[in-house]
């Protein structure tokens, strides 16, 4: 009775998700299909925790719930609101019993004749010895020492697809950045007339500091439950964003927080990243013997580790701390360059791309 | 049946299940006076009544019941506490919510005041006295 | 014909997130604007991220599965449980890093729509594909 609960559940969720997504697809004015993805969203957020993924919930609701409709609202106001499509009301409905009716069908078909997804009871072999000796103090040889598993196989096990996939998100930033080179904007910041009134301006004040402690509660326990570096770099990257809407750019201008004072926190962040990753081979440079890049805990061979241990008990995690704490940084500064550069006035950018060549500082 | 609850735990649990119906209620009345009122202002204030009365009752009667269900162990103040939380914040949050809303439709025009009696802010924005 | 009640509402699950793929597929494809082509760009990644994470469940016989957490000490009877009940971790784990690299591509295919936008004047790639140069 139990389990069937959670599968009605995640039906009832999936179903509620090909709704919002035909809605997103079909409106032709965007700001509702931004909400409408938005809406599916959630239903798969909620989705992901009954899959028992709650790694996934937390890094994919501040992204897709805060950060994707807020960049695509900027993008929306600086470009066109309407589409231009003609569409009908009949084909909107059509489609919705369509797709549901299809939906439900051909899950009855695949699942009458047998041919459907069954939940096994069994997971594969390299599922089963990464879970064995994610937390396994009598294998120390090859555990990882850290409770959790899917943070253990991020930044221990396969380190270096998290490495690249860094290198991927700073080229992003890098290539952003790049495309509005040479645009500088300063303006003096109006109690009275810039941002939005006192009510939100005093509720913000009170949010922003509980936002900006979770975000790095979310970062510094990704060792030992649910959480990491990048969960807690997107939790934390609402708080920027949040502050921009209701203060305003001005604001950033006037506490002195520009672009090349985010790209420097940045740069220091995956600096941070950087050095754990040779921190075990610098220190076995001085011992005299083996190590390897991305070392967490002693190996066969590479006899340095972090310590995975601390005073009473306290598990540490090795490298995935620093590592966790680090990301959180570089990934907060990477979100709030873009946000910073989306918040330029687009008559000021018009006027600089207007004059032609690079502009002189 | 003797050992699942004592008296308290029985009042914690109709009490949170009480405050749960009231929610059930307010969201019902909220989804009728979305659809049936004129005008964007009267309908943003049934949706903050469903927020309200839909989203926080219920979950300080959420947290009640969690406090009240004996045979969930040590987790059901996890979720006694985070539900209690969320009901906090909700409460901080969906007012100012709403309130930058109105502001911001009747500041750009989107949405026209109709039927209307008095419009104060519109004769303060004429006069110049506010933005 | 006895369907297995369970097996039918994960098929349901499944054969909605072919529907939103293939309903992203139709909105990257036959919607003109280049807005409406990034929102359903985002839809189709997380379609395919929930593809990976269904791939990874497991149904213990007659009692919950547990995600990859191990929140007791590690004696070997907790570890063996952990290893019979806990969620596959590994596809969790790739789809952090899939979903950070979408909204990195995503976040430059905004500003490049911008830039677009201050070159051309328009987001309609019909528009667009008529002019020259």
């Amino acid at each position: 009775m139990n389990l069937l609960l959670y599968y009605v559940l995640m039906a009832l969720c999936s179903l509620g998700s090909v709704i919002a997504v035909v809605f997103a697809i079909i409106e032709r004015d965007l700001l509702k299909a931004v909400l409408f993805s938005a809406i599916q969203s959630t239903l798969y957020a909620f989705l992901y925790y009954l899959l028992m993924a709650p790694d996934i919930v937390l890094t994919y609701i501040p992204v897709s719930v805060g950060l994707y409709p807020a960049v695509i609202l900027f993008l929306i106001k600086k470009t066109e609101r309407f589409e231009n499509v003609e569409t009908k009301r009949s084909v909107l409905l059509s489609s919705l019993v369509l797709t549901i009716t299809f939906v439900i069908v051909s899950a009855a078909v695949i699942a009458g004749r047998g041919i459907g997804p069954i939940p096994t009871p069994d997971v594969r072999f390299l599922a089963a010895w990464y879970l064995g000796t994610t937390f396994n103090p009598s294998i120390q040889l090859v555990s990882a020492m850290a409770p959790e598993g899917v943070t253990s196989i991020v930044w221990d096990y396969r380190g270096l697809d998290t490495v690249f996939e860094t290198a991927v998100l700073f080229l992003a930033i890098i290539a952003s950045v790049a495309l509005m080179r040479g645009i500088e904007h300063k303006g003096v910041y109006d109690e009275l007339k810039h941002g939005m009134s006192l009510i939100g301006k005093t509720v913000t004040k009170i949010v922003v500091p509980l936002i900006i402690g979770v975000g790095i509660s979310i970062a510094l326990h990704g060792h030992l439950t649910p959480g990491g570096g990048f969960q807690g770099g997107s939790a934390l990257a609402v708080a920027p964003l949040l502050v921009l809407v209701i203060f305003s750019k001005y604001f950033f201008d006037k506490v002195g927080f520009t672009k090349g004072k985010a790209l420097a926190i940045r740069s220091s962040g995956l600096l941070g990243v950087g050095l754990t990753s040779f921190a075990i081979v610098i220190a076995a440079l001085f011992a005299r013997s083996g190590a390897y890049i991305l070392q967490n805990q002693p190996r066969v061979g590479a006899p340095i580790g972090f310590p995975w241990k601390g005073i009473d008990g306290v598990l540490l995690g090795g490298s995935l701390l620093s590592f966790n704490a680090c990301e959180a940084m570089a990934v907060c500064a990477g979100f709030v360059i873009l946000f910073l550069l989306l918040a330029i006035p687009e008559e000021y950018v018009r006027k600089v791309l207007a004059q032609g060549g690079e502009h002189e500082h | 049946m003797n050992d699942m609850a004592s008296v308290l735990d029985w009042v914690l649990v109709l009490l949170g299940e009480v405050l749960v119906s009231i929610g059930v209620f307010f969201d019902v009345v909220a989804a009728i006076g979305m659809l049936r009122f004129p005008n964007f202002f009267v309908r943003l204030h049934a949706a903050t009544i469903g927020a309200i009365g839909g989203a926080f009752v219920p979950l300080i009667g959420v947290a009640l019941i969690a406090a009240g269900c004996d045979f969930l162990g040590p987790y059901r103040w996890f979720i006694s506490g985070a539900a209690a939380i969320t009901a906090i914040l909700v409460l901080m949050l969906a007012p100012v919510g709403s309130h930058l809303l109105a502001k911001a439709a009747h500041e750009s025009r989107a949405a026209v005041v109709e039927p209307k009696v008095v419009d104060f802010l519109e004769e303060d924005r004429v006069r110049g006295e506010t933005r | 014909m006895s369907i297995n009640p369970l097996s039918f509402l994960l098929s349901i699950v499944f054969m909605s997130m072919v529907v939103n793929t293939a309903l992203a597929l139709y909105g990257i494809l036959a919607r003109p604007s280049l807005i409406k082509k990034i929102i359903a760009l985002t839809i189709l990644g997380d379609s395919a991220n929930t593809f990976a994470i269904i791939v990874g469940f497991r149904q213990p016989p007659n009692t919950n599965p547990i995600p990859p957490v191990m929140l007791w000490k590690p004696t070997p009877q907790n570890i063996d449980y952990f290893v019979s009940h806990a969620v596959d971790p590994l596809p969790q784990a790739l789809v952090l890093t899939a979903i950070v690299i979408g909204l990195a591509v995503t976040l430059f295919l905004v500003f490049l729509t911008i830039q677009i936008y201050r070159q051309y004047g328009t987001t309609d790639v019909r528009k667009i594909a008529k002019l020259r140069g």
